[in-house]
């Protein structure tokens, strides 16, 4: 174990909430405006309710094990080769993921902020942090989380209270155009981008047992509600039409926010806040994909893992996607329906073999 | 990790830290406050006013006495080159993370201004936020010449007498960049932009000293709007037909409206607010409109002889009100539908959202072409609350030999 | 350059993580953090070198691509 200290629950919980709004708040509002147009707010709120059903079954498939991983009962559960097979697919799950966040952030900022910065740079400098964080472990990560959550919070309220005048109603309407169908995938394609299958790696380290389920679940609710009403927002105030067009219509929208003649231009203070939320989301898969690969290996100290680990996943978001076309296209066309098979399969399975076959952890209560 | 590896960790981070690569320092800034852009001879022609930092610095005794902007221009085939061109003639690279305004020249927006938007929305320099404007009887080039008094930067004053207008004379409806997006990309609505003009001589307007006298040469001033069909200028509307068409569009919080008297003279009434309500639906497969607009005001200034002590006369006043606005509206509908039969007001997007079915039906005829069918109906209510310190006119009460 | 910054970096986590693996006589450990060191490594040096190799997620994509077909399949 990476870990001689355990995070709190209500550490969990925000770590939760930092999680669900990572990326999502960055990439949600266009990727559901370009399939549901102006109904983009009632697909998010149905990607958020998905998201809450997997919660709920993570938190059971959580509670048959309570002191193991996912990596670790995956072997219990499947036999050895089976079992390790499927670890070894957690393990790429959460690397894969963790590879393309630190894209995320090195696409945002060479799009928006840094334009002449080569990308890499970003990467390293984000990855630094990243891994600065995992080495000290999942307690300061805990903590560090919950003393920034209030700033992000505040922030928050501060992009959707200042934009109030400039939204529009008349935006939402003709309410369901197309039917449900759009709004359907819209909302699918949300829960993908949520990823909580991560979680399955973390639980083990969160102390109060019973508390575990419910501080993921509130997490999770608080963090959808963020992420709809940033996606409302882009309906109400830019429209469905300009929120398809832009890439990041959230930060388009943040640049709207002109009080008086003296806060303007504080676009760059909220996307301070996704670094803050993305690096989270980062942190935790990124010790979820160190910890499943020491398990699946059986290594004595997984600590070794992050500095390597780290090479490859910064050569992974350098070169895996030569240009933005090509990564539009992965996130649309690869992410969504592997995250979407990984989120349900696995977990599925693994309960399913665990009810059968009467398996579960001996020291659960 | 021990003590020394953290050392040489925040000594070897510190330096990337400040991010040199992008660095822009202030003094090789040429900050360009407004940008025009005009078409000559088949290429663009663009215009930056760039601001000169020393004449408009607070401190006294800074300035040399030289003009507190620059305008630049260059040609290219597409704006980006002409953009990047413009450091031929501006030493310093031309910043627009502090442009405020856009203006289209009157030539160039005649042949279609959808390209121009391309690299304004795909630059991440210029905000999402700034002003769109279109020139009438110039070019853009000569609107950012021209130099103002009591505000320094032309562009800040054309900002804040845009503002002013909108909120007090209420003949300009401003438009932002992501406005005009969304209105580009959707069929059942048209553009209009905020028009400006050069009232007086251009050139005299461009000398620096113009700028020292009490009546100034040549003045920047709004007439109305520009109406646009797709994305190219189609024409204009004068002041009385921009106003119904802000009545029409959206919520007005003050504009000024005259109304004629029974004899002669008229009474001048402040909106205080007015509110538009517009429902739209296909019946028979022909669109229809029915426009309601609400509102208050007071009596700012009256040359009519009517007591207004009498109710009937409030009455009568408030009946001409509405059938003045109404008749004013209805014509400025017509003329636009059909002089440019382009729906600026946003009518076939009001039917989109109340009637989705109906007009799925009428996608086969495109909005431009079924625009012409719409027939409307118009309701105004304007209730008259305040006259003001006084009631009856003064005129009626000044004690003189009648006329 | 940046090759040069690429190999010190390498050297650098190698002597921070590798050698006390080493000392420690944990021999799996140790050659489970070289080699992954060394792929890492060798893929950031391969694009720093500016040599165009295929996208390491194309064996994900080609197999989630006719997901992404069946799926939307399902939706419209």
């Amino acid at each position: 174990m990476l870990e001689e200290e355990k995070i709190g629950s209500r550490q969990l919980a925000v770590l939760v909430v930092m999680f669900t709004v990572g990326t999502s708040m960055l990439l949600v509002p266009g990727e559901l405006a370009a399939e549901a147009k102006q109904d983009a707010w009632i697909a998010s709120i149905l990607g958020v309710g998905l998201g809450l059903l997997s919660v709920l079954l993570f938190w059971k498939l959580g509670d048959r094990f309570p002191d193991r991983t996912a990596a670790e009962y995956s072997e219990l559960l499947l036999g050895k080769w089976l079992g390790k097979a499927m670890s070894v697919l957690f393990f790429s799950f959460c690397f894969m993921l963790s590879a393309v966040l630190l894209r995320d952030v090195g696409e945002f900022v060479s799009t928006q902020v840094l334009t002449e910065t080569p990308i890499e740079f970003v990467h390293l400098l984000f990855l630094l942090i990243v891994v600065l964080g995992v080495r000290l472990g999942l307690a300061p990560i805990g903590r560090a989380a919950e003393i920034f959550f209030p700033w992000m919070v505040l922030l928050f309220l501060v992009v959707v209270g200042f934009l109030w005048p400039y939204a529009k109603i008349e935006n939402l309407k003709p309410l369901m155009e197309d039917g449900f169908k759009p709004v359907l995938l819209g909302g699918v394609q949300m829960f993908t981008l949520q990823e909580y299958v991560i979680f399955l790696m973390i639980l083990p380290f969160v102390d109060n047992i019973h508390k575990r389920g419910s501080a993921m679940l509130k997490g999770a609710l608080v963090g959808g509600a963020l992420v709809v009403i940033v996606t409302l927002d882009c309906i109400l105030v830019l429209g469905p039409n300009v929120t398809t067009l832009y890439v990041y219509p959230a930060y388009v929208l943040a640049q709207k926010i002109d009080i008086g003649e003296f806060l303007s231009r504080i676009q760059i203070v909220v996307a301070g806040m996704w670094f803050l939320t993305i690096y989270f989301k980062t942190a935790v898969s990124f010790y979820a994909s160190v910890v499943s690969l020491g398990q699946t290996l059986r290594l004595r100290e997984h600590r070794t893992l992050v500095l390597p680990l780290a090479a490859v996943m910064l050569a992974i978001a350098n070169i895996a996607y030569p240009n933005m076309t090509y990564y539009v296209d992965f996130y649309r066309n690869v992410w969504i329906p592997y995250g979407l098979v990984f989120m349900v399969v696995p977990p599925v399975i693994l309960l399913t073999v665990s009810y059968v076959t009467g398996k579960k952890s001996p020291s659960c209560s | 990790m021990n003590g020394f590896a953290k050392c040489l960790l925040i000594l070897l981070i510190v330096p990337v830290l400040t991010s040199c690569w992008n660095r822009r320092e202030l003094n090789v800034l040429g900050i360009a406050i407004a940008i025009g852009i005009d078409k000559s001879d088949g290429e663009y022609k663009l215009s930056a006013q760039i601001v000169n930092p020393g004449e408009i610095s607070g401190k006294p005794g800074t300035g040399g006495g030289s003009a507190p902007i620059v305008t630049h221009h260059a040609t290219g085939k597409t704006i980006f080159e002409a953009i990047r061109k413009l450091t031929t003639e501006e030493p310093r690279r031309v910043f627009a993370g502090q442009t405020r305004i856009l203006v289209f020249g009157e030539e160039f927006a005649r042949e279609g201004i959808a390209e121009a938007m391309d690299i304004v929305t795909r630059e991440p320099e210029v905000s999402a936020n700034i002003y769109m404007l279109v020139s009438r009887g110039t070019t853009a080039e000569n609107i950012l010449k021209v130099l103002t008094s009591i505000e320094k930067v032309p562009a800040l004053s054309i900002l804040n007498s845009m503002k002013a207008s909108e909120k007090y004379w209420g003949s300009i409806k401003l438009v932002k960049l992501d406005d005009l997006l969304d209105t580009l990309m959707t069929e059942g609505m048209q553009p209009a932009l905020p028009a400006i003009e050069i009232k007086g001589d251009p050139i005299a307007g461009q000398a620096l000293d113009h700028t020292d006298q009490s009546d100034l040469a040549s003045v920047l001033h709004f007439t109305g709007m520009a109406v646009f069909k797709e994305d190219k200028l189609a024409g204009w509307l004068e002041e009385d037909e921009s106003r119904a068409y802000r009545f029409v569009t959206e919520k007005v919080k003050n504009s000024v409206v005259q109304i004629p008297c029974s004899t002669e003279g008229v009474t001048s009434l402040e909106m205080i607010w007015t509110k538009n309500k517009i429902r739209g639906y296909i019946k028979r497969g022909k669109p229809y409109v029915s426009i309601q607009i609400r509102g208050e005001a007071n009596v700012g200034e009256t040359q009519c002889r009517e007591s207004l002590k009498k109710p009937e006369t409030m009455k009568e006043l408030q009946k001409r009100t509405n059938d003045s606005l109404r008749r004013v509206i209805e014509k400025t509908i017509l003329t636009v539908q059909e002089q440019y039969g382009s729906d600026i007001f946003g009518f076939g997007a009001e039917i989109h959202r109340s009637d989705p079915k109906g007009w799925k039906k009428l996608e086969e005829h495109t909005w431009i072409k079924e625009f012409g069918n719409l027939d409307f109906e118009t309701h105004v209510d304007i209730r008259i609350r305040h006259t003001g310190m006084i009631v009856d006119p003064v005129e009626e009460s000044t004690r003189r030999t009648p006329r | 350059m940046t090759v040069v910054g690429i190999i010190l970096a390498a050297g650098a986590m190698f002597w921070m993580d590798g050698l006390p693996l080493a000392r420690r006589c944990l021999w799996k450990d140790f050659w489970i953090f070289l080699t992954l060191l060394l792929f890492g490594v060798g893929l950031l040096l391969i694009h720093a070198l500016k040599i165009e190799i295929a996208s390491p997620v194309y064996a994900i994509s080609v197999i989630f691509k006719p997901v992404n077909q069946f799926i939307r399949g399902l939706f419209s």
